[in-house]
């Protein structure tokens, strides 16, 4: 079996809840430890995204046994903690990520179009 | 509160979470305690932790408990519980036993196949014959506890017929476990997890 016929259709996947796709566009940056996608996940969202501990490793798991995430071997620096897990995105979660991002730009045109103000 | 006690607290909090979740994940969210600490300070760390420790032990559990695996034993536990319920209602005159006991009865039958789904014993009729065997023990060691408390029963309800009493629904709720688990094992040998 070839990777593409074991792949479930990325939009089959959609819509993706908000915690897992704040995760998947941090990852989207590189490879990156638990607590620097909390880090870019409040970044990305202006400070109105705060992730708890176990809200972020109970997202990552459930990305995980999506495979949409995976757990990642290198390092981006040689004297980082050891212990620190890094994690990375797969195939399936980057068309995923891609998916849910066209999803929503769909949906932001057309709430800005709609919510243009018309002729007076 | 000092670090390392701080991070103890946390650390025994964890155990509120399913065993999957922490078996895997203490290390790190201890590590983001750390993390938080250290650039919030302990205070707003806490905060945001208590906070997020609140929302996500009880969506944790009921994921885990909403599971196939964990439902098959909830099943397990609530024909057991009602089957129980049945007699000891019987044993008490009351009607509600003339319905629990058929309605436990069809129940382990209907749901036999989800019943021996939870099952992953190597030796499916092994496991069978000993739960089957614990049930027939137990059963018999009924009769032989309400003839030993015979001579505390009386008409009023000391301690000791309250303990004997207590020790007799024990056995018997052990007695219809044992039996509900055992007809619902299969007679063939091992069914993969």
């Amino acid at each position: 079996m070839t990777d593409a016929e074991a792949s479930p259709d990325p939009r089959s996947l959609l819509p993706l809840p908000q915690a897992q796709f704040h995760v998947l566009v941090a990852l989207t940056a590189g490879d990156r430890h638990g607590y620097a996608i909390m880090g870019a996940v409040e970044e990305s969202s202006g400070g109105v995204v705060r992730m708890g501990p176990a809200t972020l490793y109970g997202t990552l798991k459930k990305l995980v046994e999506r495979d949409l995430v995976e757990e990642s071997d290198r390092r981006p620096s040689s004297n980082d903690d050891e212990r620190r897990r890094y994690y990375r995105l797969t195939g399936l979660g980057q068309a995923v990520c891609q998916a849910e991002s066209e999803r929503l730009s769909t949906l932001v045109r057309i709430a800005r179009s709609n919510l243009r103000p018309g002729p007076a | 509160m000092g670090t390392g006690l701080a991070i103890r607290a946390y650390r025994s909090l964890l155990v509120l979470y399913p065993r999957d979740f922490r078996d895997r994940y203490s290390d790190d969210l201890v590590q983001t305690l750390t993390d938080l600490s250290a650039e919030l300070g302990p205070l707003r760390a806490w905060r945001r932790v208590t906070l997020d420790l609140v929302v996500t032990v009880q969506r944790y559990r009921m994921e885990t408990f909403m599971k196939e695996e964990h439902a098959s034993t909830v099943l397990i536990l609530a024909t057991t519980a009602m089957a129980s319920a049945g007699i000891i209602s019987l044993f008490l005159g009351l009607v509600l036993g003339v319905l629990l006991v058929p309605l436990a009865v069809v129940v382990a039958i209907t749901q036999r196949g989800k019943l021996a789904r939870s099952l992953d014993a190597v030796d499916a009729s092994r496991l069978r014959r000993k739960r089957l065997r614990i049930a027939a023990i137990l059963a018999v060691s009924l009769p032989v506890i309400y003839l030993v408390s015979l001579p505390i029963l009386g008409d009023e309800w000391g301690t000791d017929a309250v303990v004997a009493f207590g020790l007799w629904t024990a056995v018997l709720i052990a007695a219809v476990f044992y039996f509900v688990s055992g007809i619902t094992t299969p007679k063939s040998p091992g069914i993969s997890p």
